[in-house]
């Protein structure tokens, strides 16, 4: 009885919303093709893989390609550096638009206002590879950051050699191209919060501080978890072309994370079975996070992805 | 409406003043890197060697590195490719970001949730270089503008702002063009998308911005050299002056010296188009979010 | 050394050669040279219609993409076999190649280069055979290429380019290297004038190095006196015996070992004498001598090394002498500046000559893979047999006449245009010759002779001369690969980084044989090391 039940109600549906469906058919066709297609391909993880056979004429390994990584050295100290970078930039990257976007937020001057985002929205428009000529080119000891640590702390060389210097980098540089970039989301989420309910707030003698707590934060909350959990999807991925283009050996110690890992064993060493086995754990870890952080946001707030 | 800053409390003129400081700061800091890059990059090569620390101003002035740049016929043809392929990859990106994301944000479908985590997982799990590279060479797609313009052409990311945008939109907006006798495609094309005119001229800048920086797609997939991107060029202007010197067996006067300058003239030529146009689409972008909003 | 290392050195090897070996065939022919009359006549075209072949070819990132290469459309006129080229810059060739293989388009031939964007197909050539991507071209020569396996079919060539199946995977070029010894080699190269300032003679071990470094750095003022040799080669780690470099970045299976001279087979990593370069190494780092940047310096950053010696802030580094004019250029602003070859370092004086590993053959260079997707290899072969005939080898290697070339007393000399090109004359010559002649024989010498002055000549030979040349060309079975990659994974990690800690830090480096050395032993390096061995020894049982 439930299946017919089930049945009528997919009836409906498709009766009622076909021409949805239509519309949607071509999006579903593009991730299909481009993405669940190359999934497939992930087998070879399981494998031997020689590039000649192909993925179905390989030798099946089973696991044994996993069981190399979890018992590699570097195993725990990948997982470390992953998840250290990564919560870094997660604090960071999720608290510093917000804050931008509501400093802006309490800006009158309508010039002011439109000259500061866009100025701090600008970096965003620079690509991953000039980014990081940048980065190389201002902490150099003859650039202008090196420069200043040379002469405060007698650092002689490039920063990014000196492993503690690295996460800095990294989240410094993240913030400065992307803040700007993600307040402007936070800006669109503020500026479509009702004035009336300030209005409303004034009325009843709320300060700009309660206004804030309890108008404007609320406000802009989905948009904050929504971000929120997109972000721990990308968690586990940290930004890696960008550390491929500034890390050195030197570093690796704080440095090397998963896919930089990934990167070296695959496209470096040509090791595919290798790399696509690191890459699917990684996959899988961060597939977990989204998950749980979803799960999380649905059980304490309104708001969830999915 | 708002209150004059004459008339606000003590506190709250602290703060107005304060929070302008800082926003200030910001904004010097956000830009600084670029003023460096400029002013280096029409410095002399000499004197930019010998130099340490912040540029705020030319030393020396030399334009060299921009007319070493400028001869290369590859950077005007990069240029020409680029607006092409991001032209057409935005537009097919849009339409399908635009139908995905307003389908998605109906309330009533009985399978959206399961295609929105479809789409989702996406994110988060993919194949990886070789499967698609195996995909793309099997369409035929390899060193044709194709493998460039559809593979990256839309984004999940993108999609759920528009559909979180397209779920603020009043229900009772569609209800009543529903009693009106307007079938579903009318309520799209006919209100929904000029109501969400702003959230798509959004995403699609930002489909632009990630198309215009990309290089990893041109570099696997394009090899003719007349198909090349503009980053792609650049990736390769940087690497000729690395390796010039692999084969030339005692040429190349002072190159070296230049080559530190053609970096920063490199990095100018490749972000100037952008800053030019910004201040252009900005305008559209940030009022079209405010209109959007009120009307919203 | 490492592989990239060394693929660069095959093209420059490949330029100098092709320079070198396109000189006039009339001339006395070399051991490997004897064309026979009677079958170097070969009637044009080779076919009735035009007949088109993909080829799928790395470029050096200074020459012209082959498709406006001026030799292979003459080629195409005169013989009606044209080649379509897929041109790859050889920093990317390794990447594409691999994604070529993975995607299963085989073109009809592709190019196998061991240097400048070196390509390893797992298991080797033999394997690709097997796996039927590789065409064995052995029982086609004798018929469809009787000129070129006239000249191929002697035992010290074919032991290089016959597998153990006895299998001929390629195409191979012909080359020539005169004296049994290779032209050039990865050197040291010195900033003379200031040793002439500063009173003090060639150095020639490390200790006088040493000496020399801290004079460049009190009373010249250098602050990076000795820069990390470009490539990332061992030039100076070869006086302490080690070989090949272990931490190099881009070396992988057999680049990283190395046979001693009882032809045993070692990884440098747990050698005394890598811990004894460490030491020394990070004791001139801290004392401001060594490249104090060298942990992030690109592998192959030549204009930022010139510049940095071109400013006076370098005295030495490690390089192929033939871009010196890439320091000079630099250089403008000092005064008397002489960049000079220095020759490779001895431990103490009475050490024995450093070895230097090269991983091509001998008498041939890299070769083009013709693959079983090839519908009529048979024609290909016949195209590159016209290439072993007089007119063939001529146009191959010296391009077009009256443009190119004049023949000057029977014998071909470059034109100014080549001479004199502001783009370098070897760069230049690129895009005239076609980068591959199956016979390059003595053209090599010649050309050479005509591109390279005396002087450099000279110069080259005191790099030469200073180090004992090996070369080697062992390969890996699919499974010993396979074995040799998984144990060497977190190897490589591992040393690369230990190195670069080492090297900044005396009491790592004073530890490495007690911890690192230890690690790299608790690892499974002996296992690595007991199939190179079986590898090695299968290839020198080869004869």
């Amino acid at each position: 009885m439930q299946g017919t039940k089930r049945e009528g109600k997919i009836r409906v549906d498709w009766r009622r919303n076909r021409t949805y469906y239509f519309l949607l058919l071509p999006v579903l066709l593009y991730y299909v093709v481009f993405l669940y297609i190359p999934m497939g391909g992930l087998a070879m993880a399981f494998e031997h893989f020689s590039p000649a056979k192909g993925v179905f004429g390989s030798a099946f390994v089973g696991f044994a390609n996993f069981v190399t990584f979890f018992k590699s050295y570097y195993f725990w100290r990948l997982i470390r550096n992953t998840l250290i970078l990564s919560a870094l930039g997660l604090m960071f990257g999720v608290l510093s638009p917000v804050g931008l976007a509501l400093l802006l937020n309490e800006v009158k001057g309508r010039l002011f206002k439109k000259t500061i985002q866009t100025a701090t929205y600008i970096p965003y428009f620079i690509s991953l590879v000039v980014v990081a000529s940048l980065i190389k080119i201002f902490v150099a000891p003859e650039g202008p950051v090196g420069n200043l640590f040379s002469s405060l702390f007698g650092l002689d060389n490039s920063l990014l050699t000196y492993a503690n210097g690295f996460r800095p980098i990294m989240v410094v540089s993240d913030m400065w191209q992307m803040t700007g970039y993600i307040a402007v989301i936070y800006l669109a989420a503020l500026s479509g919060i009702d004035h009336e309910q300030y209005e409303a707030a004034r009325i009843d003698g709320a300060g700009h501080w309660k206004q804030l707590l309890h108008i404007t934060i609320p406000g802009i909350a989905p948009t904050i978890i929504v971000l929120f959990i997109l972000r721990t999807g990308q968690l586990l991925n940290v930004g890696y072309e960008k550390i491929i283009l500034l890390y050195s050996p030197g570093i690796y110690e704080t440095a090397d994370v998963i896919s930089t890992f990934v990167y070296r064993k695959g496209l470096l060493e040509f090791n595919y079975s290798y790399a696509a086995a690191v890459g699917l754990f990684n996959a899988v870890a961060g597939l977990a996070m989204v998950l749980l952080s979803n799960w999380l946001a649905k059980r304490y707030t309104d708001t969830r992805l999915f | 409406m708002d209150t004059p800053f004459r008339k606000e409390s003590l506190p709250r003129k602290t703060f107005i003043v304060f929070n302008a400081l800082l926003l200030s700061v910001l904004g010097v800091i956000a830009l600084i890197p670029f003023v460096h890059v400029l002013m280096a990059s029409i410095s002399d090569p000499f004197k930019l060697a010998a130099n340490t620390g912040l540029i705020l101003w030319p030393k020396g002035f030399s334009l060299v590195g921009y007319q070493k740049v400028f001869e290369s016929v590859e950077i005007w043809r990069g240029y020409l490719n680029t607006i092409l392929y991001t032209a057409g990859s935005v537009a097919l990106g849009s339409v399908l970001t635009i139908f995905g994301a307003y389908v998605l944000s109906r309330r009533n479908l009985y399978w959206g949730n399961k295609a929105m985590f479809f789409i989702t997982f996406t994110m988060i799990f993919n194949g990886g270089l070789i499967p698609t590279y195996i995909l793309i060479s099997r369409l035929g797609w390899i060193d044709t503008p194709l493998a460039v313009i559809i593979p990256n052409c839309m984004s999940a990311f993108n999609l759920i702002i528009m559909r979180t945008y397209f779920q603020t939109i009043p229900e009772s907006l569609e209800e009543s063009a529903n009693l009106d006798g307007a079938n579903k495609l009318q309520i799209l094309f006919r209100i929904m998308i000029p109501l969400a005119k702003s959230s798509i001229a959004v995403v699609a800048l930002f489909y632009v911005i990630a198309q215009w920086n990309s290089y990893f797609q041109a570099m696997i997939y394009l090899r003719s050299a007349n198909l090349f991107t503009l980053q792609l060029v650049i990736q390769q202007i940087l690497l000729k002056n690395q390796a010039t010197t692999a084969s030339a067996s005692g040429s190349s006067a002072y190159v070296s010296v230049v080559a530190e300058l053609i970096k920063y003239c490199v990095i100018m030529v490749s972000i100037i188009p952008m800053l030019v146009a910004y201040p252009f689409i900005q305008r559209y972008f940030v009022s079209g979010i405010m209109v959007g909003a009120v009307k919203g | 050394m490492n592989k990239r290392f060394w693929s660069v050195l095959v093209v420059l090897a490949l330029a100098l050669a092709v320079l070198a070996s396109c000189a006039a065939p009339t001339n006395t022919p070399g051991p490997t040279a004897t064309p026979t009359p009677d079958i170097s006549k070969v009637s044009l075209p080779l076919a009735d219609t035009v007949q088109t072949f993909k080829a799928f070819l790395a470029i050096n990132e200074s020459a012209q993409d082959y498709k406006d290469n001026v030799v292979w459309k003459k080629v195409a006129e005169l013989t009606n076999v044209q080649l379509d080229f897929t041109s790859v810059l050889s920093s990317n060739y390794t990447t594409e190649f691999n994604l070529m293989l993975a995607a299963k388009t085989y073109p009809d031939l592709f190019a196998y280069p061991s240097g400048s964007g070196s390509v390893n197909y797992t298991g080797g050539l033999e394997q690709a055979v097997d796996d039927g991507v590789a065409l064995d071209v052995k029982p086609l020569l004798a018929t469809d290429a009787p000129l070129y396996w006239s000249l191929l079919n002697k035992p010290e060539i074919l032991r290089d380019i016959q597998t153990d199946k006895g299998y001929i995977p390629g195409v191979y070029q012909v080359t020539e290297l005169t004296n049994d010894k290779p032209a050039f080699v990865w050197g040291m190269m010195i900033r003379k004038d200031w040793l002439d300032t500063d009173g003090l003679t060639m150095p020639t071990t490390i200790d006088e190095w040493h000496t020399v470094l801290t004079a460049f750095k009190d009373k010249n003022g250098a602050t990076f006196p000795l820069l990390k040799h470009l490539g990332d080669n061992p030039i100076f780690m070869q006086a302490y015996g080690i070989v090949a470099n272990p931490a190099n970045q881009f070396g992988s299976g057999v680049g990283l070992f190395y046979p001693d001279t009882s032809g045993k087979i070692h990884y440098g990593g747990v050698e005394q004498g890598y811990a004894d370069y460490l030491k020394t190494l990070s004791a001139w780092y801290a004392e401001g001598l060594y490249d104090r940047d060298f942990d992030t310096r690109g592998i192959y950053d030549l204009p930022g090394e010139a510049a940095l010696v071109g400013t006076g802030k370098a005295g030495a580094t490690g390089g192929y002498l033939a871009w010196k004019g890439m320091f000079y250029g630099a250089a403008s602003t000092q005064t008397g500046f002489a960049w000079v070859a220095a020759p490779a370092p001895k431990l103490t004086a009475t050490s024995d000559l450093p070895s230097e590993q090269v991983t091509f053959p001998k008498y041939v260079s890299d070769p083009w893979v013709i693959t079983k997707a090839c519908k009529n290899p048979d024609l290909l072969l016949k195209l590159f047999n016209w290439m072993c005939t007089d007119q063939g080898q001529l146009l191959m290697n010296w391009g077009v006449e009256g443009d190119s070339y004049t023949m000057v007393n029977g014998k071909p000399q470059f034109t100014d245009k080549i001479l004199k090109s502001d783009k370098g004359a070897s760069a230049y010559l690129e895009i005239y010759n076609g980068n591959f002649a199956p016979l390059k024989l003595e053209h090599g010498p010649v050309q050479s002779a005509q591109l390279i002055d005396a002087a450099t000549t000279t110069e080259q030979n005191v790099q030469v001369d200073s180090v004992n040349t090996v070369y080697l060309t062992w390969q890996l079975t699919a499974d010993e690969s396979t074995q040799v990659n998984a144990i060497m994974s977190d190897i490589q990690t591992y040393i690369q980084e230990q190195y670069v800690l080492a090297v900044k830090s005396p009491t790592v480096a004073a530890g490495w044989m007690a911890t690192q050395a230890a690690q790299i032993k608790s690892m499974g390096i002996d296992n690595a090391i007991t199939i190179m061995q079986t590898a090695y020894d299968r290839y020198m049982a080869k004869k």
